[in-house]
């Protein structure tokens, strides 16, 4: 893997762009699915509404340039 | 009727002077709970017993000349998700573990308590110190008191609008993405998230473990000082507390900001379509006022701001869905429903999106020490808006749009303070945010106070509170 390159759009972020109320909504139920949650109706039409934003927005964390080769801020210690 | 000064530090005054005893005092302050409690939701249970008889040992003690410092006798409130002795602790939640709940005082707690002060009671929050209100779970409503169609924010909720009304003169607030400067800029007080790891954290309800702080909640700067130089320094118990020396927090405040360069960020600010009209020029007269007490105030840009404190939330999300996705499952219609709306939507985003977001938790940390390198504390709103009706806060969305500026220095781990600026067109608080570099918490305490020797808006009581304390 090339750990310097940078494509100039990655998957997620055309994806978030591009995301559908259909597309938000299958995606959605997957990850709730996943966590095994079963929301109900309205909890998830307000997750639905939120997705394709909330994506936009962790999406754009990983377009920072200077975070490339930032440590994550929590550190693991085996000595404490 | 015992006439009550507003502050901790004036009533601190008058229990030496022997004007005031705090038997009488805690007496009056329930006494008006009786007449407005059940219209603000600030309380979840009061501990009038306890309560009276530490006034009572107070008392004892200034007659026989002890003097424990400026919390002795002085009637606070604790906010129900902090463990006590006198009173099971619910975090506003029928979720909540009762044997968490049974635990005794905190470190903090504890250290109010050796310092003399009177405990009142527990405090309304939103549920978990996250979510919105609900009034379908058996816990009251927490209401603005200038005007109760309005939320007070939260989630320290009931200490913003205890404190604000005048049922006790401080109280501890939790605070993981702004649960104490909210309610402190919607309700009219002011309110401190001290630097990460100052104060102890054990004792609490975890929301989200490397962004939450207790912090204190009073009428004025001087007064959080006054209760952080209680609750601050290392304590054993809080892995992440900090092992640093505790300053005096009060040392700086002459009301002359001569020599500190003040900086403000307007563009990010002030920039969003949805900032409501008032706090443009609150923030002016703010910077006007820190000026004319000597400040120099410098326009700063910051980069990448914008999507640093929009992904802030999205990094905090993660911790409380871990802590609570067990509970989730098994009880989602248990908790109320905007709680686990909230708490859910960090299962919309994924484990590399949470390390990312603590990958990016350390560029700004670096990114804010080259910010800070050239001033003294950032002042920003605390949020570009007046306190939303109750009627509006329909679903969890509110809180991923809302201009909230507060939690980005959660996630930094800076101290940032609220104060009251002024009040927006519905005639509800604005706030002032104060923000100033790790561990110098001192800096910002010394702007506040400065601010407030120079205005009012700190110690004006809603109409509400005027009536009942005549």
């Amino acid at each position: 893997m090339n750990s310097t390159a940078k494509p100039e759009t990655c998957p997620q972020q055309k994806e978030s762009n591009e995301m559908t109320e259909a597309e938000a909504a299958e995606t959605v139920k997957a990850l709730m699915t996943a966590a095994g949650l079963t929301p109900p109706p309205e909890a998830m039409e307000t997750f639905i509404k939120l997705y394709p934003g909330l994506r936009k927005m962790a999406d754009a964390l990983y377009e920072i340039p200077e975070v490339r080769y930032e440590e994550p801020a929590l550190i693991y210690s085996p000595a404490n | 009727m015992t006439e009550i000064p507003l502050t901790i530090a004036a009533t601190a005054k008058a229990l030496r002077a022997g004007t005031l005893t705090s038997v009488a005092l805690t007496t009056e302050l329930f006494d008006r709970a009786d007449h407005l409690d059940s219209k603000i939701g600030c309380y979840i249970v009061r501990t009038d017993e306890t309560a009276l008889a530490a006034a009572a040992d107070a008392d004892a003690k200034f007659a026989a000349g002890i003097d424990l410092g400026p919390l002795q006798g002085i009637p606070l409130g604790i906010k129900d998700i902090l463990a006590t002795n006198e009173a099971p602790t619910t975090a506003q939640s029928v979720v909540l573990d009762p044997a968490w709940g049974a635990r005794g005082d905190g470190p903090v707690v504890a250290r109010l308590r050796a310092a003399g002060a009177v405990l009142m009671g527990k405090l309304t929050s939103m549920e978990f110190a996250c979510g919105l209100p609900d009034a379908a779970k058996p816990f009251p409503v927490p209401r603005n008191p200038w005007n109760t169609d309005y939320w007070t924010g939260g989630s320290s909720s009931g200490t913003g609008n205890g404190v604000a009304t005048g049922l006790f003169l401080g109280g501890l607030g939790t605070d993981t993405g702004g649960s104490i400067r909210i309610p402190a800029a919607f309700c009219g007080i002011s309110g401190m998230k001290q630097t990460y790891g100052r104060v102890p954290k054990s004792g609490c309800v975890p929301l989200g473990y490397s962004y939450d702080h207790i912090g204190p909640m009073a009428r004025s700067a001087e007064d959080c000082a006054i209760m952080l130089q209680v609750i601050a320094g290392y304590d054993a118990s809080d892995p992440t507390c900090a092992d640093a020396a505790v300053p005096d927090f009060m040392s700086g405040m002459n009301g002359s900001l001569r020599g500190m360069k003040i900086a403000v960020e307007k563009a990010y600010h002030l920039g969003r379509t949805d900032v409501e009209p008032g706090v443009a020029p609150a923030l002016d007269a703010a910077l006007a006022v820190l000026a004319e007490a000597g400040a120099e105030i410098v326009e700063i840009t910051i980069p990448d701001f914008e999507t640093l404190s929009a992904g802030s939330v999205l990094s905090i999300m993660g911790e409380p869905f871990a802590y609570h996705l067990p509970d989730l499952r098994k009880r989602w219609a248990d908790y109320g429903y905007l709680t686990s709306q909230t708490i859910a939507v960090g299962g919309l985003l994924n484990a590399s999106d949470y390390v990312q977001g603590q990958r990016v938790r350390s560029y700004a940390r670096k990114l804010m020490a080259s910010v800070f390198e050239g001033i003294d504390a950032l002042v920003t709103p605390t949020a570009a808006m007046e306190a939303p009706s109750l009627s509006s806060l329909s679903d969890a969305a509110w809180f991923f749009g809302a201009p909230l500026y507060t939690a980005f220095w959660n996630v930094v781990g800076y101290p940032a303070m609220s104060v009251p600026m002024g009040f927006g067109p519905k005639g509800l608080p604005l706030g002032l945010q104060i923000v100033t570099k790790p561990f110098e918490e001192a800096a910002g305490f010394k702007v506040g106070d400065a601010y407030q020797r120079y205005t009012d808006y700190h110690i004006r009581v809603p109409a509400m509170a005027q009536m009942v304390a005549g």
